[in-house]
């Protein structure tokens, strides 16, 4: 297993975020996670990220434990993220965000770099060369130049994508990959993922609403629910069982006439 | 099918992608070399004094501007520097010695208070470095055996190699020389991975943490550089003063090198140049103009303030790129006046263009 969370706990005050959430991720998986608003799918990335600390739980990555590392250290064991809203440096180019996508791979030091020494030169390149086979990947090169600033909301996530894949990781975290999207780029971005999982060889673990990409896409799906994870399986199983369905949309209720 | 022109890494990564990108820089540099030539020494001075601000500018620029860190505390890196620098000459350390050391005295004051207070974010660096300016201007006035206290130090002229290099000519090269290497160094920081990775501290500690950028060694890093060329300019600034005191450096030298970013533009390092530029320039403008104003306004001693003050509110509502955003507009009204040209000259009808 690739990534293994095992029994994670997380609270906020009197809310109880997650609670004693299990689930395993296999090598080469697209897992996708689903459930309501505030059910902590969120949460859950935050706690992979570091940035929110489980009272409770375990976290193995490749077989290592996580839970205790700085939050720069996730990426460098190569597990890459987007966020639900759109992390980029919106002033910066394209190609520079792609650029910071490969920080990880920075192998040079301060004073290598205020001389600008031959292997900053040939460094700075390499990223060129990586950041340029990103860009070619998602159809993104027109674009390379352009400050983020000035690009559409779609593309936008599509550069947020192409920043994580820069950094050539292993577990590829999707926060909401298809939230905001027309219908037609929903699509698109179900193509994505797959091709991204099956021609990069890249594991991807995803939070998502829409049931329909979530079915085309998974071959996992976790179901969480405030907090607790009520369903697991297939994507034709998980979406079919009841338990999802009262998720959602809430029990069936005993109809009632106004009057 | 749009075409993407072909591109030059290589090319891309230089510090100017066309030998001709390098023109303007060749002139100026031709310029400020020649400034003996035409300037008189009292120029000079100014000049020289604009270079020396223009180096912590250029810190400032790097921490404020490209890193998002507030300090008020550069007036005791400035002050370290031009008290390490006075007191290494006076116990008889060559002065090759001196100016690094002052440098890297500052440098490491600066890692010292930056340690624990950059492991906080936003307001909490600028309340820590307020309170650092506050202790170094009681040091300064307490520790007479090393300050001389409010009495002050005089500064020994530096020599190098049996020269003298008192007079305002060598004290103009040596703070021109001193600039262009700090406006080098930042320059290679900035299309470095480091720089980069400034940018990403600023504008979302979340995504730069979650790219692998380590928040608290990124930004200790730039506040020691920071720092460190503050301290440098703080070294050469007792040389052209000669003689240096605690009101040289209080709160108010802070506040000058932030103006010096956010007038100059702190997106740029070339706003850390004419941000000191702007400094040094206004007293002067100010001299010349009081006789012409009413005499009401002409006989206030604090006119130079109200003039920073006025600029800065300015630039902050109407251009937050500063004097360099100026030059922004105005060169791309420059050239789109010069294609206007070209397409009336080639009997085209001149259209709406893209942006």
């Amino acid at each position: 297993m690739l990534l293994e969370a095992r029994d994670l706990s997380v609270r906020f005050g009197g809310v109880q975020a997650l609670r004693a959430v299990s689930f395993a991720v296999p090598e080469g998986a697209v897992f996708a996670i689903i459930g309501p608003n505030g059910a902590g799918k969120t949460t859950l990335f935050n706690v992979i990220s570091r940035f929110i600390t489980a009272e409770a739980g375990r976290l193995r990555f490749a077989g290592r434990a996580i839970d205790r590392l700085a939050p720069h250290r996730i990426a460098a064991l190569g597990i890459a993220r987007t966020f639900q809203n759109v992390e980029l440096l919106h002033q910066a180019t394209v190609k520079d965000n792609l650029l910071l996508g490969q920080h990880v791979h920075r192998r040079t030091g301060f004073l290598a770099e205020l001389a600008f020494l031959g292997t900053v030169r040939r460094q700075e390149i390499r990223m060129r060369e990586r950041a340029d086979e990103v860009l070619d990947y998602l159809g993104l090169q027109r674009y390379r130049d352009v400050r983020v600033a000035e690009l559409p909301y779609g593309t936008r996530k599509l550069v947020e994508l192409g920043r994580a894949l820069a950094s050539a990781p292993r577990l590829l975290l999707l926060d909401e990959p298809a939230a905001g999207l027309a219908s037609e780029d929903r699509a698109d971005v179900a193509l994505r993922i797959r091709d991204v999982c099956e021609r990069r060889g890249v594991t991807v673990l995803m939070v998502e609403h829409d049931l329909g990409l979530v079915a085309a896409v998974s071959d996992h799906v976790l179901v969480l629910d405030h907090g607790v994870a009520i369903a697991e399986g297939t994507a034709a199983e998980v979406l079919e069982s009841s338990a999802v369905v009262d998720a959602y949309l809430g029990p069936p209720v005993a109809p009632t006439t106004p009057w | 099918m749009h075409q993407a022109p072909a591109i030059n890494r290589a090319a891309e990564v230089r510090l100017f992608r066309r030998g001709a990108d390098a023109i303007p820089y060749a002139g100026l540099a031709a310029l400020a070399v020649l400034a003996p030539v035409y300037l008189d020494d009292y120029g000079l001075a100014q000049v020289g004094l604009a270079l020396v601000y223009a180096i912590a500018g250029l810190g400032v620029v790097l921490l404020t501007g490209y890193a998002g860190q507030v300090s008020l505390g550069h007036a005791a890196f400035l002050a370290s520097g031009a008290y390490a620098e006075a007191v290494l000459l006076a116990h008889g350390v060559p002065f090759v010695v001196a100016l690094p050391a002052a440098g890297a005295l500052a440098a490491l004051l600066g890692i010292i208070v930056g340690l624990p207070a950059l492991r906080l974010s936003g307001i909490y660096l600028t309340v820590a470095t307020l309170a650092l300016a506050f202790i170094a201007e009681e040091v300064l006035a307490r520790w007479e055996p090393v300050t001389g206290g409010n009495s002050g130090l005089v500064v020994t002229a530096p020599t190098m190699l049996g020269w003298e290099l008192g007079d305002e000519r060598a004290l103009y090269y040596m703070a021109l020389a001193l600039f262009s290497l700090a406006l080098i160094g930042s320059a290679n920081l900035v299309r470095s991975p480091l720089g980069r990775a400034l940018i990403a501290v600023r504008d979302s500690e979340v995504a730069a943490s979650a790219l692998g950028v380590d928040l608290a060694r990124t930004k200790l890093t730039v506040f020691a550089f920071s720092a460190g060329l503050t301290g440098v300019a703080g070294a050469l600034y007792a040389h052209k003063i000669a003689f240096i005191s605690p009101e040289q450096f209080t709160i108010t030298a802070s506040i000058e090198l932030l103006l010096i970013a956010f007038i100059g533009g702190p997106g740029a390092l070339a706003g850390a140049l004419l941000g000191a530029g702007f400094l040094i320039g206004v007293p002067q403008i100010v001299a010349l103009a009081r006789p012409l104003l009413p005499p009401a306004i002409a006989t206030q001693n604090s006119i130079e303030a109200a003039v920073f003050g006025i600029a800065l509110i300015l630039f902050i509502r109407f251009e937050p790129r500063g004097l360099h955003g100026l030059w922004l507009r105005a060169r791309a009204s420059g050239e789109r006046i010069a294609r206007r040209r070209r397409h009336v000259a080639h009997g085209e009808r001149p259209g709406r263009e893209a942006p």
